[in-house]
């Protein structure tokens, strides 16, 4: 297993915001994580980037991440994107991309004021073609529309080259086009052997690329297993799908 | 050649030969001087509040630390200026950390409090001093003698300080164009987002504290061996304050900013003239205030604006 989430809860005050949650996440495969809103969903990914407190185990390649900063994270092998789009406005698309570098390549202050310059463009030049993001490498963030801007976001995380990537609602607020094209690229992502641990509202393409899918509501496990056995699952429908959909 | 390279060794050409134009008025030569000294303690400030996002009320206190050391180390041990200048950079960076720890815990307003404490403790701490002069201040401070030669005329001491100034600029603007540089805009624009792109944020936040300090202490010195006298009220907190507004009105996160605030703070009052001086302040009250609301750049605007047509033109 990639990731071992064992009864993982958090507490914010008197909530429970997740409960005793376990899942597995096995290597390259895209893991969906589905709920109605308040399940608890983010809450998860906060917790593995060590953003709240939990109880419970977190477990990458068999290393407990308990004892591990947050920020160390991203060089274990593991990186993420936002639910609501967290991009560095002031810095070109470029930057935003190299700051997802930034613990992978080495460097030091005074190497750094000397000017010396860290090689890079490789790495930019793979991850800005997978996600045609190319021709935007210059401009600043604050110029571009929100769709570009999500795939600068998947970018920054992807140039790490991490082995597992952690999604969050990548789907959210793009258009037909755009999530068609979004999809292929989760696939594309999953082909190159990168995990993916997902959250997603939109049914179409969650149910369409997941290979396996845990179901949350306030804050536990209600289902879990292929779409096909979660779309059917009377708990699901009943709790966030309303009504059986076709995988 | 790049037209704005071609601008760049045309300003340079005319910082060289401005103070021989000037040479029969060195008054003026050490007003230049003076804000060469000021420009450089700016750009500490832009570094921490610019790009680094951090907010500091003390940092003329840095310049003081820096002043008197180099000053005291200089007159009663007989260090060179080289190794005085050394300590007086050391010794303020050595005070940056300890600022600096606080800003992990503190931000914005808070963290303004926090240095502004500093900057009213340690101006009070050097009144009470003996080695420092007291109230009196340090006099007689004797000019910059590197390797045995002195600057004791403006015009010595103004291309000693720009080779200085410049040098500063030039490794400012390396650090914030680099992997650290990028990794303290992106604390200053998302600080969560930051760190799980896998940025250290408390060692990039002492570190800005650092070097900021470190610059105003250099500042410092050279202004204690440009100018000869100390005085503790000369680094108080309206000092600071001042220079974060020269700092803004320059324009945050721009590297030629600082220099274009300290220029328009010194020369303000120069411009509207000495019967309507208690307008300057005023008047620059009113430039931060449309800074912060409309020209987050400031007075960099305009240089960024000229060199957008340059490029259109070019």
């Amino acid at each position: 297993m990639i990731l071992q989430v064992k009864d993982l809860t958090v507490r914010f005050g008197g909530l429970v915001a997740v409960n005793k949650l376990s899942f597995d996440v096995k290597p390259s495969t895209i893991h969906g994580l589905i709920g109605p809103n308040g399940a608890g969903k983010t809450t998860v990914f906060n917790s593995i980037f060590k953003l709240v407190p939990y109880n419970g185990n977190l477990i990458y390649k068999n290393i407990d991440m308990g004892k591990y900063p947050t920020h160390s994270l991203v060089n274990m092998g593991i990186s993420r994107t936002f639910q609501n789009l967290s991009i560095f406005y002031s810095m070109t698309v470029k930057e935003n991309i190299l700051v997802g570098l930034h613990s992978k390549k080495s460097s030091n202050l005074i190497k750094d004021t000397l000017g010396y310059k860290i090689n890079s463009e490789k790495e930019l030049l793979e991850v800005s073609e997978l996600l045609n993001i190319l021709p935007y490498l210059s401009v600043y963030a604050m110029f571009l529309p929100f769709g570009i801007l999500k795939m600068v976001e998947l970018a920054r995380a992807l140039i790490s080259k991490p082995q597992l990537i952690l999604l969050d609602e990548p789907g959210a607020g793009l258009n037909p086009a755009e999530k068609e094209r979004l999809k292929e690229i989760i696939k594309r992502i999953k082909e190159m052997g990168i995990s993916v641990l997902m959250v997603e509202h939109d049914m179409g393409i969650i149910m369409n690329i997941s290979d396996e899918i845990t179901v949350m509501n306030f804050g536990e496990k209600i289902s879990a297993g292929t779409p096909e056995m979660v779309i059917h699952d009377l708990k699901v429908i009943e709790a966030y799908l309303g009504e059986e959909i076709h995988a | 050649m790049k037209k704005s390279t071609l601008i760049s060794l045309l300003l340079l050409a005319l910082s060289l030969v401005l103070p021989i134009v000037l040479s029969e008025r060195p008054s003026l030569i050490a007003y230049l001087n003076l804000i060469m000294i000021y420009a450089l303690s700016a750009q500490g400030l832009n570094l921490l509040l610019g790009y680094a996002g951090q907010v500091s009320l003390g940092h003329a206190a840095f310049m003081a630390i820096g002043g008197y050391t180099s000053a005291i180390l200089v007159m009663q041990f007989g260090f060179n200026n080289i190794f005085s200048i050394i300590s007086a950079i050391l010794l303020t960076g050595f005070c940056g950390l300890f600022v600096g720890f606080p800003s992990l815990r503190l931000s914005g307003f808070y963290l303004a409090i926090a240095t502004m404490a500093l900057g009213t403790a340690s101006a009070d701490i050097i009144k009470r001093l003996s080695i420092t002069g007291g109230d009196q201040g340090l006099r007689n401070i004797p000019p910059l003698n590197i390797f045995s030669y002195e600057f004791v005329s403006e015009i010595q001491k103004y291309y000693l300080l720009l080779i200085i100034l410049l040098i500063v600029f030039i490794l400012v603007k390396n650090l914030v164009n680099s992997r650290s540089g990028r990794a303290l805009r992106a604390i200053r624009d998302a600080e969560l987002t930051a760190e799980t792109m896998g940025i250290n944020i408390a060692y990039y936040k002492v570190v800005a504290f650092v070097i900021s300090s470190m610059i105003a202490g250099l500042s410092g010195a050279l202004y204690a061996h440009t100018i000869s006298y100390l005085h503790p009220v000369n680094f108080g907190l309206s000092f600071s304050i001042e220079l974060l507004a020269m700092t803004i009105v320059g324009g945050l996160a721009t590297i030629w900013g600082p220099l274009l605030g300290v220029l328009f703070w010194v020369f303000l009052p120069r411009i509207i003239g000495a019967r309507m001086e208690f307008l300057a302040t005023a008047f620059f009250g009113i430039m931060v205030i449309l800074s912060i609301r409309f020209f987050p750049r400031g007075l960099s605007e305009i240089i960024f604006r000229l060199e957008r047509k340059l490029k259109l033109y070019s």
